[in-house]
C-alpha cells in the first residue's frame, strides 16, 4: 500500500508547491525536512485532505485519496492544531479514536502513558502544551493507521520526553509496522531514526532518498587553499569558508577523482547535510 | 460505511439528542412563562426559541465536529452531508417531540390541558416551524464554519437574532421565503466556496 503524490500544486498568494511528486513506501520511517514555511504541514494537510491542492493528486494504493473516506481512514495526521474537544479526558480521547478507527492499541497506549507520566483522567485543557502535545502523539503512536503524519510531534517536550518520544516510536513501529512521516527541525536527534528523508525547498524536493545516501551526497572538503579550489573548481559547492591558507568547501555529490594526500574529505551528519543544501541552493540561485 | 463516518454519525446524534433535550426543556420552561399571558406571547417566545436554540447549538456543535471531521480526515462531503441531516433531524424531532407532548398534555387532567392547546396550537404553523428550526440551524453552521475571526462571528450572531427578532413579531409566509432564500444562498455558497481555499483560510486559522 503506497501513498503516491502526482504533480501536486498549491498556492496560497505565492505557489508554495509547483509540479511536486513523491512517493512513500509502506512501513518505513521517514523525516521530511524544511526550513520555516516551506511548506511541509501544507504537505501534510493537503494529504490528509484538511486543505485541497489546486492541482494534482494523492493516491493511495491507486486509489484517489481526496474526499474519499475508505482511503483516508489509512492516514492518520497529528498536527499542532488542537482540534479534539479540549473539554475531552485523555483517556475519553483514545475511545474516541479507537471508535473512529474500529481498533485501538491500549496495551501500547498506557505503557506509553506511564513512560511519559500522563495522566489520563486528565481533560486535554487542563495538560501543560508538553503533555497535551504527549497525548495527542501517543494517539498517533496507537491509532491503527497504515500511514501515520506527525507534524512537529516534539513541539514543547523536554529533552527526556523527547527521548522517550524517539522510543516510543521505535517501539510502536516495531509493534506494529507503518509508515511514519516526521516533519520536524530537530534533525540532528531525529536523524537516528530515520530510514528515509524527503528535503523540501522553495516548493520542491531538493533530495530525498535512503538517510545514508543523502548524507553520503554533501561531503565536506578541507585542506591549503589552492589544493582544495583545484579540487573543487567542477564540482557544485555548496558553501565555502576560508582560514587564512586554508579552505573548508561543501561539496554536493562530489565526483570521484584523485584526491590530494593534504586534502582531507569528511562525511556529514543529516542536520548539516541539511542546512548545506538548503542554503546552498540559495546561494545557487543568487 | 468505514469506522469514521460512523463514529461520526454517533458523535452527531449524541449532541443532537443533548440539544433536542435541551431544546425540549427550554420550550416547557417559556410555556410555563408566558403560559398565564396570551397565545400571542407564548407563540412569539416559542417562535424566538425555534430560533435561538438551534442556531446556538449548531454554531458550537459545528465547529467541534468540523475540527473532529479533519482531525480524523473525514471527506468534506460526509461531513456537509451530516450536517444538513442533523438539522434536518433535529427540526422535525423537535418539533414532534413537542407536537407530541402537547397531544398528551391536551388530554391529561385540566391544569396541564392549556399547556397541552398551547403546544398543538403551534402546530398550525408546522411547516414554518419546522423551517424555522432547519434555517437556524443553518445559519448556525454557515456562521461557525465561516467565521475567521471571533468579532465576524458576533457580528453576524447579531445581526441574525436582530433580524429574527424584529420579524418574528409578524412573521408570515414572506419574511419566511426571504429567510428560507437567503440562509439556503449562504449555505449554497458555503457548499461552492468549500473546494476553494475558504477552508484552507478556516483551517489555518483554526
Amino acid at each position: 500500500m503506497s501513498l503516491q503524490i502526482k504533480h501536486l500544486n498549491k498556492k496560497y498568494k505565492k505557489p508554495v508547491f509547483t509540479d511536486l511528486n513523491l512517493e512513500l513506501v509502506p512501513q518505513t520511517i521517514y523525516g521530511l525536512l524544511g526550513r520555516n514555511g516551506v511548506g511541509k504541514s501544507t504537505l501534510l494537510n493537503i494529504i490528509s485532505n484538511r486543505i485541497f491542492a489546486n492541482s494534482g493528486e494523492v493516491l493511495l494504493d491507486g486509489q484517489i485519496v481526496k474526499n474519499n473516506d475508505l482511503a483516508l481512514s489509512q492516514i492518520f495526521l497529528m498536527s499542532e492544531d488542537n482540534l479534539y474537544p479540549q473539554s475531552t479526558k485523555v483517556k475519553d480521547l483514545w475511545k474516541m479514536s479507537a471508535s473512529f478507527y474500529g481498533q485501538f492499541d491500549w496495551d501500547l497506549a498506557q505503557d506509553f502513558a506511564q513512560q511519559f507520566d500522563l495522566d489520563t483522567s486528565k481533560k486535554l485543557r487542563s495538560l501543560s502544551t508538553g503533555y497535551r502535545t504527549i497525548a495527542k502523539m501517543l494517539t498517533a503512536l496507537c491509532v491503527p493507521c497504515e500511514y501515520i503524519f506527525l507534524d512537529e510531534p516534539i513541539l514543547g517536550l523536554d529533552a527526556a520526553n523527547r527521548e522517550t518520544f524517539y522510543q516510543a516510536l521505535l517501539k510502536a513501529y516495531a509493534h506494529q509496522p507503518r509508515t511514519f512521516v516526521i516533519a520536524t527541525h530537530i534533525i540532528e536527534e531525529i536523524e537516528q531514526i530515520l530510514e528515509k528523508a524527503i528535503i523540501l525547498n522553495h516548493g520542491r524536493i531538493i533530495s530525498q532518498g535512503d538517510v545514508e545516501e543523502i548524507t553520503a551526497s554533501v561531503k565536506l572538503v578541507q585542506g591549503p587553499k589552492a589544493a582544495v579550489t583545484a579540487l573543487v573548481s567542477d564540482q557544485q559547492i555548496l558553501e565555502s569558508k576560508e582560514f587564512g591558507n586554508m579552505m573548508t568547501v561543501y561539496v554536493h555529490n562530489l565526483t570521484a577523482k584523485k584526491i590530494p594526500s593534504e586534502i582531507e574529505i569528511k562525511n556529514v551528519d543529516l542536520q548539516t547535510c541539511f542546512i548545506r543544501l538548503t542554503k546552498g541552493e540559495e546561494v545557487n540561485e543568487s | 460505511m468505514t469506522n469514521s463516518q460512523k463514529a461520526f454519525i454517533k458523535y452527531q446524534l449524541k449532541y443532537l439528542a443533548a440539544y433536542e433535550f435541551g431544546i425540549i426543556c427550554l420550550f416547557f420552561l417559556f410555556a410555563f412563562i408566558f403560559g398565564n399571558y396570551s397565545l400571542a406571547d407564548f407563540n412569539s417566545s416559542f417562535n424566538n426559541l425555534l430560533f435561538f436554540a438551534p442556531f446556538v447549538t449548531f454554531h458550537w456543535l459545528d465547529q467541534e465536529s468540523f475540527k473532529l471531521s479533519l482531525q480524523y480526515s473525514l471527506s468534506r462531503k460526509f461531513y456537509i452531508m451530516m450536517i444538513l441531516l442533523s438539522a434536518i433531524i433535529s427540526a422535525v424531532v423537535v418539533y414532534g417531540i413537542i407536537l407530541i407532548i402537547g397531544i398528551i398534555l391536551q388530554n391529561l387532567h385540566a391544569g396541564v390541558q392549556t399547556l397541552g392547546h398551547f403546544m398543538v396550537l403551534t402546530s398550525h404553523h408546522w411547516l414554518r416551524n419546522i423551517l424555522e428550526i432547519l434555517l437556524a440551524s443553518l445559519a448556525g453552521n454557515f456562521t461557525s464554519i465561516y467565521h475567521r475571526r471571533h468579532y465576524l462571528t458576533v457580528l453576524l450572531f447579531v445581526i441574525l437574532i436582530s433580524f429574527f427578532v424584529v420579524l418574528n413579531e409578524n412573521l408570515n409566509n414572506f419574511t419566511t421565503i426571504i429567510l428560507l432564500g437567503s440562509t439556503l444562498l449562504a449555505f449554497l455558497l458555503v457548499i461552492i466556496c468549500n473546494r476553494k481555499r475558504v477552508i484552507d483560510q478556516l483551517v489555518k486559522y483554526k
